[in-house]
């Protein structure tokens, strides 16, 4: 034998057991973490006034859908904060800062409305988790969605739909939505120090990259797991269940789910509006990265023209941004805001008749580029109408439909209107967005569907001494918040003011090519 | 035919032998249990960083003038090689390795600085595969003749 294995191998032997006693003594020394979260029994005073599920199971979250992975609490030092995220993350964590999901458990019209609809119930309180499991899901998890207050804060909590509330997601369930996500949130947390996580991030990868994980939030089905809104009689005085927000559904039902056009893809491209323009053209290849802006339809939250109001209506700013960065980060964002929602509607003219003394003729309203109804959402507050003008040869406005009041922030109470209204027991219309006293919802005029149009029917009268040829001026309005809201639950007399998501004019007679 | 010191002593290839049996078996266990326990997991990939970086310094101090001594006595083809496969496994090995704590060196020294996830599996891939390969390796090395056989024997063994 070889002197080399002769000297060598008895020290690798050696070795070898002396290694295997360090592991040992390594795993004696520095035993598991208990199982991670809180049980029930240690959030003092946490009230369950909706009682056991169909097993006989406490129902914690109820009536929000959302679920922890191993049944139990967060514990609200644990979770992990976006801010904290941002340390090795920054472009994501500044992508998503200004974008409504940061904001959703903590901006004042969400907060207001939630204190409005908690004063009408000696449970309201407790049934606003229905709220906050999709707005504040680190409250719910934690346990402070309770009239009696016994969990800490963190800053976790107060980040809304923070990086880990999809990060850590193992099941959705986009049809019976309200929530319905189940979170692997107590085990996502790093169980090792940032330095040795830079040197080995493959436990990073399981707390918050997981296979499923990863794959379950590149679906669209996984949005619908809030994106998907049904009241019952838990949270309002609906029987049975009543659809309040479809967007997935009329998603799930669309060209755009049909040729894999997903949410993500729109609202998570770099650029949302190029993206959609790419996608009418006929091009649907994927967007080069995901962004995480989560770029919609609110535009009144990037309006930096509002100044301290904007600060007031976000809610104030998110830890780990200063005061300069938020508004350049919200400035940005509000273009691609703008961006999205111009890219969104067309106007065309259809079946046009000049008869004597009067003039006939449709506008159809295109949902031209939103993978959903167009406006989709909760519709009570957000709605979309319709402007129309007509005037005469001589520039005289002889018809006008749809006018807003920008002194009083209203909209023509005759205007043609897409909107919800939330009906109160009474058969009477609640205009600002009480949930918990909703027995029954309606529709003004449904959204128009994906790629589809929605063609108003105009018959004006034109007095003898209106000559034309006659103008059609159509302008498409969209807006957030109704003015009773503002007025009634905001306090406040800010005009929420609306946005021109399309414009169009049209000549009367009209050409052969717009009389179809 | 014996090759060896003119006194037998612990030197670095002693040091080497031993911190590597260390590093293999604590890499063993960072790939298969740490998951378990990340409590422990955490001080024993410490230990793995250090020890690495300790193993590195004295295997760069010492394969120079090894390899030397060895293109001097090691006549024999086969064995010349081994050795030099053996040697690339080792470069690579304390290559993934460096490069995987980079982002931690830069991160004590206040830069922020990570591979891509993937890169970073590709690494742990190929340090991994590279340490068992390079297990076989130098047990072959060790134990495997290296000088050739005189004529006379070899055609002894060949009648």
């Amino acid at each position: 034998m070889k002197y080399q294995v002769r000297d060598h191998a008895p020290l690798l032997g050696v070795s070898s057991v002396l290694c295997i006693a360090l592991l040992i003594g390594a795993r004696l020394l520095w035993p598991p973490p208990p199982e991670p979260g809180v049980d029930l029994a240690d959030i003092p005073y946490y009230q369950l006034p909706f009682g056991p599920d169909d097993a006989g199971l406490p129902r914690p979250f109820w009536p929000s859908r959302l679920q922890t992975e191993n049944g139990r609490f967060a514990d609200p030092a644990k979770i992990q904060s976006a801010a904290d995220c941002a340390i090795c993350h920054p472009r994501e964590f500044e992508e998503w800062a200004p974008s409504l999901h940061a904001i959703a458990g903590r901006d004042t019209v969400y907060e207001r409305a939630v204190e409005a609809n908690e004063d009408l119930h000696k449970d309201g309180i407790e049934k606003a988790r229905f709220c906050e499991g999709c707005h504040a899901p680190g409250e719910v998890l934690a346990g402070r969605t309770n009239r009696f207050k016994s969990v800490m804060p963190s800053d976790a909590e107060t980040e809304g739909i923070s990086c880990v509330m999809c990060h850590t997601a193992t099941h959705a369930d986009p049809v019976e939505g309200n929530g319905a996500l189940t979170l692997a949130i107590n085990e996502g947390t790093d169980r090792l120090s940032n330095p040795l996580l830079l040197a080995a991030p493959r436990d990073h990868a399981r707390a918050f990259g997981a296979k499923e994980t990863n794959a379950l939030i590149a679906k669209g089905d996984f949005c619908g797991g809030c994106h998907t809104e049904t009241y019952d009689t838990s949270m309002s005085k609906v029987e049975g269940r009543q659809h309040v927000q479809t967007t997935h559904a009329e998603w799930r039902d669309s060209w755009y789910a049909g040729n894999g056009v997903t949410c993500q893809d729109c609202h998570m491209a770099p650029d949302p509006a190029a993206y959609v323009r790419q996608i009418r053209s006929g091009d649907l290849a994927k967007p080069e990265r995901y962004a995480h802006n989560f770029v919609g339809a609110n535009y009144l939250m990037f309006d930096t023209g509002l100044g301290s109001n904007l600060t007031f209506l976000r809610g104030g700013i998110l830890p780990g941004l200063s005061d300069a960065r938020n508004t350049e980060l919200i400035a940005r964002q509000g273009e691609a805001t703008r961006a999205l929602l111009r890219s969104a509607a067309g106007l065309a003219l259809r079946g046009s008749e000049v008869a004597p003394g009067r003039l006939r003729f449709g506008i159809a309203v295109q949902n031209l580029g939103a993978g959903h109804n167009l406006p989709t959402g909760v519709i009570d507050q957000k709605y979309m109408w319709l402007e129309v003008v007509v005037r005469d040869a001589t520039g005289a406005e002889i018809y006008h439909s749809g006018a807003f009041d920008a002194t009083r922030g209203e909209t023509d109470p005759d205007a043609v209107i897409w909107r919800e209204d939330f009906i109160d027991a009474d058969g009477e219309r609640i205009p600002d967005h009480l949930t918990f006293i909703t027995a029954a919802i309606s529709h003004v005029r449904t959204g128009v569907p994906p790629k589809g149009e929605d063609v108003v029917r105009y018959d004006v009268a034109v007095t003898s001494d209106a000559t034309g040829p006659f103008r059609v001026e159509a302008r498409l309005w969209y807006r957030v918040a109704t003015q009773e809201f503002a007025y009634n639950t905001l306090k406040t007399d800010l005009v929420i003011p609306p946005f021109e998501l399309t414009a169009a004019e049209f000549a009367l007679p009209a050409t052969d090519e717009a009389r179809q | 035919m014996d090759y060896r010191p003119s006194r037998p002593r612990i030197g670095r290839s002693s040091l080497l032998s031993i911190a590597f049996a260390i590093l293999l078996g604590t890499g063993l266990y960072l790939e298969f249990l740490a998951d378990a326990n990340w409590n422990a997991g955490e001080v024993v990939l410490a230990g793995h960083v250090v020890l690495g970086l300790g193993f590195t310094v004295v295997f760069a101090s010492w394969i120079g003038g090894h390899v030397r001594r060895g293109l001097r006595t090691a006549s024999r083809q086969a064995f010349r090689r081994l050795s030099w496969f053996l040697l690339t496994l080792y470069v690579l090995l304390v290559a993934t390795g460096l490069l995987m704590v980079l982002p931690t060196t830069l991160y004590l020294v206040g830069v922020l600085w990570f591979w891509r996830f993937e890169t970073t599996g590709v690494l742990t891939f190929v340090h991994f595969w590279g340490a068992l390969a390079a297990t076989m390796a130098l047990f072959a090395h060790l134990a495997m003749r290296h000088w050739r056989l005189p004529m006379a024997r070899r055609g002894h063994e060949a009648s």
